[in-house]
């Protein structure tokens, strides 16, 4: 190849990816990011967890988050799982106060577990300017759980157990509702204020969850004959859709902003056999 | 001379003799062909569907099994499952198939999951050739093995 041939290749190679990128994140925000992933094992046509990650720079977004809105891919079974066996309610003032009297699930069936992570936020003492507060980053376990179903939405219920420096436990709601075409759903969670008598504000920084995690178990039966069980994950459909598995995430802050991030999670090789 | 001629009558008999079979042939057609007007029939259906999981696919989700009650046969479905349940369904019963679409919603959680909604014609042969009607139904699947019972209420004419 001639060295002129060599640039208008390069030139068109950059071209192509600039292009790419553009397209795969049209409406994102820089201070959001979201990843999306199935394990390096999944196969088209099987189940499989899914693992989501959103990362948010406090720099750029220093308003709390209020409301996280995932959308999912139309064609990933999440209603034909087998997540979500048994449902938790809790009352409505645990979401209100957000911070709860219990530890680990807060009493619900384990047989309710759909997914597991972990989660980083900033605790602001002092106020909601964070550049005048005192800023202790906490860590915190989560957990999402079937609750009943209302209104025509699976009902979720997020409980994140606080490690350290802290160590309180936070109830947040949540659903999977509808969403607009090309996606299948919405799973939502609701991120209301701390009440306010400690003078801190919570702000999510950074959350990552893999639905249907494969270290759920679930019991059946009771008593001396309960025996325990993985439940079926995610399914993904046979034949992978144009252009991968796309999601979207939308956040509500408190200062009314609606940042949005999108990300493709490759597809996975086919089954044999 | 007068063979000639005798040929050519013949010819033109032989000629006359196939055009009024023929004619004769497509006026029987056309009376067998005619349309019969046939007085549509309404009936109200009630349907008690058995179905087991044939496979999944991602979110849809495709079944088989057997139907009693009015229209008694065999029954195939192809469910989406989302926050809505959507889909079609066949039943194929002695006298010719219906195949209908689902609208419906799932109304709850858990290992027992009922759902419900509306089931339209839209299609059919043999005596359902020209089949319309609408139904309600409701079900319960068990989440664990995806078998599920649906019953569904409805009128159908055809």
């Amino acid at each position: 190849m001639t060295l002129r041939g060599t640039v208008l290749a390069a030139l068109a190679a950059m071209i192509a990816a600039g292009v790419g990128a553009a397209a795969a994140g049209a409406a994102s925000d820089p201070g959001v990011r979201l990843t999306a992933a199935f394990p390096r094992d999944a196969r088209l046509g099987a189940e499989t967890p899914v693992a989501v990650g959103l990362k948010i720079a406090p720099r750029h977004l220093p308003a709390p988050v209020e409301e996280l809105r995932l959308r999912f891919p139309d064609t990933l079974g999440i209603a034909t799982s087998g997540l979500g066996a048994a449902t938790c309610s809790r009352p409505a003032a645990d979401f209100e106060k957000v911070m709860i009297a219990a530890v680990r699930l807060a009493g619900c069936s384990p047989n309710a577990v759909m997914g597991r992570g972990t989660a980083r936020a900033e605790v602001r003492l002092g106020g909601h300017d964070r550049a005048s507060s005192l800023v202790i980053p906490e860590l915190a376990n989560v957990t999402m759980l079937a609750a009943p179903f209302r209104a025509d939405r699976f009902g979720l219920l997020f409980l994140a157990n606080g490690q350290r420096p802290f160590g309180v436990t936070l109830a947040f709601a949540g659903e999977i509702g509808p969403a607009p075409r090309p996606f299948g759903g919405s799973l939502v969670m609701r991120v209301p204020p701390v009440p306010n008598q400690f003078d801190a504000v919570v702000a999510l920084t950074q959350i990552a969850f893999e639905i249907g995690a494969r270290d759920i178990r679930y019991r059946r039966g009771s008593g001396a004959r309960a025996s325990w069980y993985r439940p079926e994950g995610i399914v993904l459909p046979r034949r992978c859709p144009r252009a991968g598995f796309r999601f979207e995430l939308e956040l509500r802050l408190a200062d009314g902003r609606r940042p949005r991030a999108s990300a493709v999670a490759p597809c996975p090789r086919p089954a044999t056999g | 001379m007068t063979g000639h001629l005798a040929v050519r009558r013949a010819t033109a008999w032989t000629a006359c003799i196939a055009a009024v079979v023929s004619l004769l042939t497509v006026a029987a057609g056309s009376a067998t062909a005619a349309p019969v007007a046939q007085a549509s029939r309404t009936i109200n259906v009630t349907e008690r569907a058995s179905l087991h999981l044939v496979k999944k696919s991602g979110s849809t989700i495709y079944q088989a099994g057997t139907a009693t009650g009015t229209l008694p046969g065999t029954v195939t479905t192809r469910f989406k499952v989302t926050t809505k349940v959507t889909g079609s369904l066949k039943i194929v019963t002695r006298g010719g198939t219906l195949t209908m679409s689902v609208n419906g919603r799932p109304r709850s959680m858990g290992t027992t999951a009922r759902f419900g909604g509306t089931m339209r014609v839209t299609g059919g042969t043999g005596r359902y050739a020209r089949a319309r009607g609408t139904a309600r139904f409701e079900g319960v699947v068990n989440r664990r093995t995806w078998a599920a019972t649906v019953t569904a209420r409805g009128r159908l004419t055809y």
